[in-house]
């Protein structure tokens, strides 16, 4: 181990009573600086400065046996050429698509009303006609979570949508206190985006803060930037694929961000556990340093994220088959894109900047 | 051996106290003993007001708190229970109503106008719950008081006082002119469904007159209309002229007591023009009524006593609490706000009950995949992790039923979702301390000195990822309306109790558990697969490595947890 080179009087084993005591004074954070060296790089399968990889051929385990003791090999820093094509291919794809087919707008933001009730398809029909008659002008019905009518139309004031009320359960049969209506005008959605945006603001002017001062300036670019991926993935692919935006979007969008940063936030730390002291001694580059942090780190981070899906799949799961619309399924499909985007982000985006920022520092080339 | 036990037992002590003492709180004081529901899993109706000033700013925080107590005096004044005015952000003032009648909370968000208007005739006694035809406007429905179609003048005939606010005899005018004062029909106006009033005018003398259906909940009467309307409590009704005096030509209006008889009253002054105006009618008025009209409906039917050019001074049998509600509604007219509703949205309790199933249907798969990862991937070290998340789920449980009685809170489907959501963020603060701890193990560490070092590590990553955590919350929850303030609140919550449970459970239980052996080394516990020792090309050196370690194995060693 690689302690036992750094104090060359004190050759101690690894688990004797003695090393454990000289343990207890040291520094743990110290020593995983200090940890950071060629053999270290080697555990996780990246060849070390000068080195033909020859080393790596005979340690092949299979993938998870690799993964699982953080051996995968992975070489983020080095490929960050290639890494930010991609990722700038996806972008524009994304940002193109925004532009041109935009949005598809729940009633929160295009103002409206919509009625809820319990039914079945075969009363679709009857109901969607009642309401018409009833003076409202039907945008949608449709069946949802198996067993609810959800009716969507323009905008009605209070007495008509009264009428309407009725109307529609009489068609179906029901009491009128049966059915759940809705009505949202047109300057709700755009309060709720404005204060989104500025929430927003402030949370991205805070985490740069934050990020800046905890660990560097440089890394907060690195994460602002996976950061701005993020939304701009997540928005892309709602606009790709068409679903429907509703204020619960855009709560799941900027929970993404927190959910993301957090991730890269787990990384940041190894690597700067990792890069500590590093001019003191020519062990290896910052970018070396940075990529064998992400290597170190790369289960945690794929686990993190497995983990915090896993009660979204949950969400989605209950929120698209029980209950068809609403807060959940919004919520839990907008935190499911998000969510993988972030942890691509993570690995993949934000440590290649830093480290590609930290490389052009004068004492860092040195 | 000692001195590793005592922490342990310390922050296990700490953890079971606060538990015992939330718990306790929870059976041993109080009557609630589970949350308080939102109303999106109750069923209730959800009116959001949005204020608007003429030059589209945000209303003053005075202003919009005396809106928000003048719309719930209405709302209380319709009857239903349980409703609850508050506002929101700086322009939002949010009605919610549970159960199934909040039909009427709906209609609180027309614009109230406050008028002053001549009564006409005399004010008769309204029938209680009585709701007639209005397609027979003769057809008088105040039984007590022969109510004369056409008779005007009924110059002596005093009406009961409405709400304490008719200081003298309503002993009216002969000055108006032959009206075919059908006695209009006045409902309680408690019931939105009940039939238009109607009024018949002298048609050739008031053929300005346009309102022959009214809904007395909204003042659609135009200022210069003939109405009829109800007093506030609908035991009265009037027949009024048209408006004198708009309500937004007074500058204050306040409640005070007269010096020489200590008895309340109401304070009133106009702007400007509205004083001139005033002091021009009241002159050319006395002994006449004037009715203060708000939502088209009675509150003050005062009889002017004389001319009155500077401030207004409107006696009665007040009280302070009934002199005070005057004034506030004589200011309210005077607000500079008019309201629109954003959003209305009733649930009806079948679907709450059904959001409230699918939520907690979502919590419990959400818990039942993470158990199963957890033990699929870290074996017996994800029993630990189950572990903490039910603590942390006890933990929980008691906050929300403690906030539900302090502050207020209730628990909505975003709520829900927030809490949702944080299972994963929990549940990663475990994943961090226990791939450190593999970490340290790898580099050759036995388990009993790996997880105090593995801590400290795993410590600062922990706090600095649940702070980023708790900003994104707090942000959230500061800036944001609506829906997303309740799913804020719980994510932030939910990251301060994880911390709790991660330091004074988690790491102390590991603590402990990691006295054994066996544990580090069992093929089951999920770390037995960490490669240990790789880098050891010489054999030789692997195995003193091993017998070294099982050596070690009973000696006392320092506790750095505390490092």
């Amino acid at each position: 181990m690689s302690r036992e080179q750094d104090r060359p009087d004190e050759e101690l084993p690894v688990g004797t009573e003695a090393d454990e005591a000289r343990a207890a004074d040291a520094d743990a954070t110290g020593d995983a600086a200090a940890a950071a060296d060629d053999d270290a790089l080697a555990d996780a399968g990246l060849p070390a400065e000068g080195d033909a990889g020859t080393r790596r051929a005979p340690r092949r385990a299979s993938l998870a046996h690799r993964l699982y003791n953080g051996e995968a090999g992975l070489d983020v820093v080095g490929r960050s050429r290639l890494i930010y094509k991609v990722t700038a291919v996806v972008v524009l794809v994304c940002i193109a698509s925004m532009l041109f087919r935009g949005f598809n707008f729940g009633i929160d933001f295009a103002g409206g009303n919509s009625f809820r009730l319990p039914g079945e398809t075969s009363q679709l029909e009857q109901v969607r006609e009642a309401a018409t008659e009833a003076g409202a002008d039907v945008a949608s019905a449709q069946v949802v979570g198996g067993n609810t009518i959800l009716l969507r139309t323009g905008g009605l004031d209070n007495a008509a949508e009264r009428d309407v009320i009725d109307a529609v359960a009489d068609a179906a049969g029901i009491d009128a206190a049966q059915v759940s209506p809705e009505s949202v005008s047109a300057e709700w959605g755009q309060d709720i985006t404005d204060q989104a945006l500025l929430a927003l603001a402030v949370f991205l002017v805070a985490v740069i803060a934050f990020l800046a001062i905890r660990f560097q300036p440089k890394m907060a670019v690195g994460a602002i930037v996976a950061l701005l991926h993020d939304l701009v993935v997540t928005a892309g692919v709602y606009s790709l694929i068409g679903f429907e935006v509703t204020p619960s979007t855009v709560i799941g969008l900027l929970t993404i961000l927190g959910f993301s940063l957090y991730d890269t936030v787990v990384v940041f730390d190894k690597v700067d556990e990792n890069t500590r002291d590093l001019s003191g001694s020519a062990r290896m580059t910052w970018g070396e340093a940075a990529n064998l942090a992400v290597n170190q780190t790369l289960m945690r981070s794929i686990n993190t994220s497995v983990i915090a899906l896993l009660p979204v799949a949950g969400l989605l799961f209950v929120g698209a088959g029980l209950l068809g619309v609403g807060t959940l399924k919004d919520l839990a499909l907008v935190l499911f894109v998000g969510l993988a985007a972030g942890a691509y982000s993570s690995i993949f985006l934000a440590t290649p900047i830093v480290a590609d920022l930290k490389e052009r520092e004068p004492e860092v080339q040195a | 051996m000692a001195n590793r036990a005592l922490p342990a037992r310390r922050y296990f002590g700490a953890f079971v106290l606060i538990v015992a003492v939330m718990y306790g709180l929870i059976f041993f004081t109080g009557t609630d003993r589970t949350p308080q529901l939102g109303l999106d899993l109750r069923g209730g109706t959800t009116v959001t007001l949005t204020a608007r000033t003429p030059d589209g700013q945000a209303p003053a925080p005075e202003d919009l708190e005396l809106a928000r107590q003048i719309i719930e005096q209405r709302v209380n004044g319709i009857g239903v229970a349980e409703a609850e005015v508050v506002t929101e952000g700086d322009t939002n003032i949010v009605i919610s109503v549970p159960g199934d009648d909040g039909e009427q909370a709906r209609e609180l968000g027309q614009t109230a106008q406050l008028r002053f208007r001549p009564v006409i005739g005399a004010p008769e006694p309204a029938a209680p719950a009585e709701t007639s035809d209005p397609a027979t406007p003769s057809d008088s429905a105040a039984p007590t008081d022969g109510a004369t179609p056409s008779d005007p003048a009924a110059p002596t005939d005093s009406a009961a006082p409405t709400d304490g606010a008719t200081p003298t005899d309503a002993s009216s005018t002969g000055s108006a002119p032959a009206t075919g004062s059908d006695g209009a029909v006045s409902d309680p106006a408690l019931d939105p469904d009940r039939p238009a009033v109607t009024q018949e005018e002298a048609a050739a003398q008031f053929a300005t007159l346009t309102c022959s259906t009214e809904d007395t909940r909204s003042e659609v009467a135009r200022p210069d209309d003939f109405v009829a309307a109800c007093s506030e409590d609908g035991t009265t009704k009037y027949l009024l002229g048209p408006t004198i005096i708009e309500g937004t030509e007074i500058a204050d209006a306040s409640a005070g007591t007269q010096q020489t008889t200590g008895e309340w009253v109401v304070l009133l002054d106009f702007n400007g023009e509205g004083r001139s105006t005033w002091a021009e009618y009241t002159a050319a008025n006395v002994g006449s009524n004037v009715a203060f009209t708000l939502d088209g409906r009675v509150v003050s039917a005062p009889t002017i006593q004389g001319a009155i050019n500077g401030q207004t001074t409107i006696t009665g049998q007040f009280d302070q609490a009934s002199a005070e509600e005057l004034a506030n509604q004589l200011r309210y007219g005077a607000l500079p706000l008019t309201f629109e509703q954003a959003t209305a949205q009733s649930i009806s309790t079948e679907l709450g009950a059904e959001q409230l199933r699918a939520g907690l249907i979502a919590g419990a798969i959400g818990i039942a995949l993470v158990f199963v990862y957890a033990l699929v991937y870290y074996r017996l070290l994800g029993l630990v992790m189950i572990a903490s998340l039910l603590l942390s789920a006890v933990v929980v449980y008691a906050s929300l039923v403690l906030l539900g009685r302090e502050i207020g809170f209730t628990l909505s489907l975003a709520g829900i979702a927030g809490f949702i959501v944080s299972i994963g963020i929990t549940a990663d603060s475990f994943v961090v301390y226990f791939e450190r701890l593999k970490d340290e193990i790898r580099e050759g560490r036995s388990l009993r000195s790996a997880v105090p070092r593995a801590w400290v590590r795993a410590r600062r990553t922990i706090l600095s990822a649940d702070a980023v955590s708790f900003l994104a919350a707090a942000i959230l929850y500061w800036l944001a309306i609506g829906d997303v303030k309740g799913f804020a609140f719980t994510l932030g919550l939910s990251t301060v109790l994880d911390l709790v449970v991660v330091f004074l459970f988690t790491h102390p239980l590991m603590a402990v558990l990691a006295r054994f052996k066996a544990f580090g080394q069992s093929r089951f516990s999920g770390l037995g697969r960490v490669d240990r020792s790789r880098r050891a090309t010489d054999p030789m050196a692997a195995a003193e490595r091993q017998l070294v370690g099982a050596g070690s194995g009973g000696r006392a060693t320092q506790d750095r947890s505390q490092a």
